[in-house]
């Protein structure tokens, strides 16, 4: 029964990542009226992800960028969205580390090391990721990025994530006015 | 439809015609298809939770689970919310049977409920149980160290050829490799083969010179003939080439990187090739080329090894993900126990709706009997003991129909025959009223049951006569003489019982009722009524006033006497009279005192021969007095004629005529002569009651008055004549003979006045009476009929 009691109680609380909000740095960059986001989250490289990576456990980081012009009135407006993903799989015969990182379901690189914060540093830090707006930006207008990190597998189930609107591991974002 | 129907035609009779989707058989199936189904998928995603990627089922699967479970558990509240609310709905409505239902569905709620949430309870909790034992402290120290094993010795293998590597690049002589010279570096490299089993040792050189990116040229290769492609065939020609690539590859990255570089290259035949590279330095520590040694790890070794450590990484895997992945697997028992539970709870509400509804429908049907609609008819879709049922419910409703209708036409029957036994009775009711015959009808208990109109007229009895014993009413002092009716009544019914086949039940009597102004002759008829087996019932009591018919006969009578009267007496009168004369004229000569007594004596005869000539006139007219003529007159104006007569009479007399004419008198047919010698006759009555014309007056002070009156009777069709005066009146017992031949209060005349009134008005269908006048006097009262 106090098993049952404990399963209980892992499926309200849990994850492999868990960060506060802003803890993952952002940093928004204009250029030729396309915005370039550089952000990254090396808190969400905790024990528990290691662990899990080092159990054999495929370990997937997706961080959902977005551009959005925020409104007094309604929900924000999205501008641009992007999905990139950083997926390890841990070689314990080798000692090994195969990361993979891809921007909406296509691969932009697969790289192997055996050097642990090397493998860090390609799951939580994305460089320059492109956020292009259907419509321009306006001159003098604020905007912002928001970074979101959703992390799977899940070491324990929260019924959290049944809700409608998808709650995030950790999120950050940063502002910037638009200036021609 | 649901397992009852009501027969069609009668609309308001069919509650339920209406066929519900549950009802039909398609429907039915079709749901216990999907419920098998999603039961099948549910055990065989169970069974092959082992194939899924933990990943994906801890994460995908799980949450699939989840949303199958909320909806699930959503059809199981809205199954269970409606029926339950449908039941409470029906309970304040005071359905019928609605309280068995509730248990009939309580008790198939609990018998699926109870258990499947019992099962639910124990099978998590071993499941529970059962994943804590997956992961005990042994197995984690076995898998542990068997995958330490497996990486410690690939990690030495590794290390090895990297000190290999290592060692061969500075011993490699680095002028040879920069001049390519095969010759010079081969010898060395294959006394370093033959240290190294299943292996491969490749020299390469770098090229290219300032301004140019770097390249690497093999100089030289050599393995052992262990090696897979090794052998010359297809196959082996290929592994070959794909070795070489690699080499380069791994060649180039170290003259790249500048740093020793290890991988593994995997093998057709499933062996590894583990390959380390390190970089030939100058003296000036520049790059000049590439040591690569390589070694097989035989398919075996290399398997056992991978599999160890894959087997170490799901059981790691499983272990961490231990949580979601019970959570999967409670998901899916949930989910099957849902299932379960919404096909019992389904399958039990179906159930008790199956056995309610038809009972309901029956209770249903009886009340539409009940209420009178006998044409009801369920309709049994089943051939089982329900469907016998309601067989049995028709066919009683039939029955119950057939009966009301022969009822109905009983009913009919049986109130057309009291309609017509009532109008019997109003016209027997009718006759006996209108009849002069009077009518006294009696129970068993010698009550009186009723009394006709000519019976109370009769008897002078009240309307209260009837109910009351008729031996009260009869106790009266004039009434007395009818109770020997009562007494041979009561004689005859010796133990209540009359044989009516044998004793005559009638008995008629004549009887006179003495009143205090005349006598009433009755014939009297005393008859018992039998019921059918001889017991007396009552009696009827049939009384004729025959007074008339006496004073008739007694008419009669003195008609004949006047007659012979007139007869025997007015033939001797004629000689007696002319001997009288004659004698008078033969003594005329004789002396004068003779002739005074003579004429004195003869004068008297002849006084009294002309009186009896009188008395016998009036005789001989009553005894032939004629039928009457009679004639449509108003008897207002003939009245009036009448008093007209008298008017030089009491023209200086105190006596006054009172005239009270009724204004709507009809014209009745009369003999004017004979009412008007009537009436004449009762004026000079009365006048003579009053002491003739010059009458006094009355001792209180009144004048001396005639009064004469008219009335119409419309009820009885009479019209009536009142003549009365404020004389002193005629004692109450001489009344009735008032209209006696030759009875008279005034001690002279011939008594024959009245008579002959009497019988006038007889000979005219009326009817006359006397009686006491109020204050004082007498008043004659006569009754003509109208038409």
């Amino acid at each position: 029964m106090r098993r049952a009691a404990a399963a209980a109680l892992a499926l309200v609380a849990g994850s492999v990542v868990l960060l506060a909000d802003g803890e993952v740095k952002v940093t928004p960059v204009v250029s030729e009226g396309k915005v370039l986001a550089t952000f990254a989250a090396p808190a969400a490289w905790t024990p528990d992800a290691r662990e899990l990576v080092r159990g054999g456990v495929t370990l997937t980081y997706a961080f959902d960028v977005e551009l959005r012009r925020p409104s007094s009135l309604w929900v924000d407006a999205l501008m641009a969205h992007a999905r990139v993903e950083a997926q390890v799989k841990f070689d314990s015969l080798t000692g090994s580390f195969q990361v993979s990182r891809m921007r909406d379901g296509r691969v932009l690189e697969s790289n192997r090391s055996g050097q642990e914060p090397e493998v860090k540093g390609w799951m939580t830090e994305f460089q320059r990721v492109l956020l292009e707006p259907a419509q321009p930006l306006e001159p003098n207008a604020e905007y912002y990025v928001r970074v979101r990190l959703f992390a799977t597998p899940r070491r324990n189930v929260s019924l959290w994530t049944l809700w409608p609107f998808s709650r995030d591991d950790g999120s950050g974002r940063a502002t910037f006015t638009f200036i021609r | 439809m649901g397992i009852l129907g009501i027969s069609p035609g009668d609309p308001d009779a069919r509650p339920d015609a209406r066929r519900r989707p549950l009802d039909n058989p398609r429907v039915l199936i079709a749901a216990a298809v999907l419920l098998i189904g999603l039961l099948a998928g549910l055990i065989w995603l169970s069974n092959t939770t082992t194939e899924i990627a933990l990943p994906v089922l801890a994460e995908g699967v799980f949450y699939a689970m989840i949303g199958v479970c909320v909806t699930l558990l959503l059809a199981l509240g809205f199954v269970l919310a409606r029926n339950l609310l449908k039941l409470w709905v029906e309970q304040r409505r005071a359905a019928p049977f609605a309280r068995f239902r509730a248990k009939l569905v309580a008790a198939l709620l609990a018998m699926s409920i109870i258990p499947a949430v019992l099962v639910l309870i124990t099978g998590s909790q071993v499941i529970l149980n059962t994943a804590a034992r997956w992961f005990s402290e042994p197995v984690d120290e076995i898998v542990s160290a068997a995958s330490s094993i497996a990486r410690t010795f690939y990690q030495d293998r590794k290390e090895a050829l990297e000190l290999r590597s290592s060692r061969l690049a500075r011993v490699v002589p680095a002028p040879a490799v920069v001049a390519g010279d095969e010759s010079g570096v081969a010898n060395m490299v294959k006394d370093e083969l033959a240290t190294l089993r299943d292996g491969m040792i490749e020299i390469y050189r770098v090229t290219g010179g300032p301004g140019t990116l770097p390249d690497v040229v093999l100089v030289v290769a050599v393995e052992s003939p262990t090696l897979p492609g090794a052998a010359p065939d297809e196959e082996g020609r290929r592994t070959k080439e794909m070795i070489r690539a690699s080499a380069d590859r791994i060649a180039a990255r170290v003259v790249e990187t500048s740093n020793p570089a290890t991988t593994e290259d995997q093998l057709a035949n499933g062996a590894g090739l583990l390959r380390s590279a390190a970089p030939i330095r100058g003296p000036d520590g520049a790059i000049l080329g590439v040591v690569l040694v390589s070694q097989q790890l035989t398919p075996d070794l290399r398997g056992s090894a991978r599999l160890v450590t894959s087997a170490f990484e799901r059981y790691t895997s499983l272990r961490l993900l231990q949580v979601p992945i019970q959570a999967v697997y409670l998901s899916i028992f949930l989910a099957v126990t849902l299932l379960i539970l919404i096909s019992a709870t389904w399958l039990g509400l179906y159930l008790a709706k199956r056995i309610t509804r038809p009972v309901q429908r029956l209770a249903e049907g009886a009340r539409a009997i009940g209420a009178g609609q006998f044409d009801v008819r369920l309709e049994a879709e089943s051939g089982d003991e329900l469907g016998s049922l309601v067989e049995a419910f028709n066919v009683m409703a039939a029955e119950l129909r057939t009966s009301r209708e022969k009822l109905e036409q009983s009913g009919r029957d049986l109130e057309h025959k009291n309609v017509e036994v009532e109008a019997r009775r109003r016209y027997i009711e009718t006759i006996l009223e209108r009849v002069a015959t009077g009518v006294i009808s009696l129970d068993a208990g010698g009550r009186i049951s009723t009394v006709n109109g000519a019976a109370e007229r009769l008897l002078a009895l009240g309307p209260d006569a009837a109910g009351q014993p008729a031996r009260e009413v009869f106790d009266r002092e004039d009434l007395r003489p009818l109770n020997v009716l009562l007494d041979v009544i009561a004689r005859r019914e010796p133990g209540g019982v009359v044989d009516a086949r044998r004793e005559p039940r009638g008995l008629v009597e004549e009887i006179t009722l003495a009143r205090e102004d005349r006598e009433v002759h009755l014939a009297a008829a005393a008859t018992a009524l039998a019921g059918e087996q001889g017991e007396i019932e009552g009696a009827v009591l049939v009384l004729d006033d025959v007074t008339p018919l006496i004073r008739a006969q007694r008419v009669a009578a003195w008609r004949d006497v006047a007659r012979r009267l007139a007869h025997e007496i007015k033939n001797p009168l004629t000689p007696i009279q002319l001997s009288a004369e004659r004698m008078r004229r033969h003594f005329a000569t004789a002396p004068p005192p003779t002739v005074a007594l003579v004429s004195e004596c003869t004068d008297a005869i002849i006084t009294e021969v002309e009186a009896l000539k009188g008395l016998v006139d009036e005789f001989a007219q009553f005894a032939r007095l004629r039928g009457p003529r009679l004639v449509p007159t108003s008897l207002n104006l003939l009245i009036d004629e009448t008093l007209a007569l008298y008017g030089g009479v009491l023209q200086q007399s105190r006596v006054r005529f009172n005239r009270q004419f009724a204004t709507d008198l009809p014209a009745v047919k009369v003999d004017a002569e004979q009412i008007r010698q009537v009436v004449i006759n009762l004026i000079d009555n009365a006048l003579e009651a009053l002491g003739g014309p010059v009458a006094p007056v009355r001792p209180s002070g009144a004048p001396p008055t005639i009064a004469i009156a008219t009335s119409h009777d419309r009820r009885n069709g009479l019209v009536r004549i009142v003549v009365s005066d404020n004389g002193p009146g005629v004692p109450a017992a001489d009344r009735d003979k008032l209209f006696m031949p030759y009875y008279s209060t005034k001690g002279r005349g011939s008594g024959l006045g009245l008579a002959i009134v009497r019988r006038i008005v007889v000979e005219h269908g009326g009817g006359i009476e006397a009686g006491e006048a109020d204050p004082s006097g007498t008043v004659f009262t006569i009754e003509l009929p109208a038409a």
